[in-house]
């Protein structure tokens, strides 16, 4: 059963991984750099991962408890609440028939309504992880995929760090519109 | 800045949770609240932010 529950927090993390990576793909493929609130929202999906990575990596060298998934569930609600916060101001500022929204749609949806999708499912799956862990019995795992899980998140925030470095150039804020890097003007 | 900053201290919090350190729950409470309370004064001035 843990082997079960850190496989399942380990692809909690890759997931948001990979909504991160096609954010970035998005940004570079179609040449869209993120917006203020775009660029929060994926500050928010990588607190969201600190909360499984945080289960991983407190079973990496012994077992796991009940406390850590109980920590780890907790950081990953309340980021996630934090980020559906700022998803649903976006959503409604692009509420009008007439606005056509921010950035281009992704499959039919813009990328701050699939991130308001991705942050409610967080919440749901956080919840549901809480529940199984009635389940769980405390015994050390042999399981090594937290130091690959962690490797990957700190390539992908990396990665936004020196685009958002790029993006800001030495100012402390972003333009609410950008369209170009401002560090190479 | 402010958002390289924020990542910054993701990094940070995620360093400290490799290593186990008493500041891991202390460093994510601080982002987090720093990063609600840029949301929050967002919400609450004339459109800056928001696009």
């Amino acid at each position: 059963m843990a082997r079960l529950y850190l496989l399942a927090a380990a692809l909690n993390v890759w997931l948001l991984v990979l909504i991160l990576v096609a954010a970035f793909g998005v940004q570079l493929i179609l040449g869209e750099p993120p917006c203020p609130l775009c660029v929060v929202q994926r500050v928010a999906l990588m607190l969201c991962a600190l909360g499984p990575l945080y289960m991983l990596l407190q079973a990496r060298d012994g077992a796991l408890t009940c406390r850590a998934i109980a920590i780890g569930s907790g950081i990953s609600i309340l980021s996630a609440l934090v980020g559906a916060a700022v998803s649903t101001r976006q959503v409604l500022l692009h509420i009008l028939p007439v606005d056509k929204g921010f950035g281009s749609p992704l499959f039919g949806l813009h990328l701050y309504t699939w991130c308001l999708i991705a942050f409610i499912s967080q919440i749901a799956a956080s919840g549901l992880m809480l529940i199984v862990a009635t389940w769980l019995k405390e015994q050390p795992v042999p399981w090594r995929i937290a130091n690959v899980t962690a490797a990957g998140f700190i390539v992908i925030v990396v990665a936004n760090l020196m685009s958002v470095v790029a993006e800001a150039g030495l100012h402390w804020d972003l333009p609410s519109d950008p369209i170009e890097y401002l560090l190479f003007k | 800045m402010v958002y390289a900053l924020f990542m910054i201290l993701v990094l940070l919090t995620l360093g400290a949770m490799w290593r186990k350190h008493p500041l891991q729950l202390p460093l994510f409470l601080l982002t987090v609240a720093w990063v609600l309370l840029h949301v929050v004064r967002d919400m609450t001035t004339p459109l800056t932010l928001s696009f």
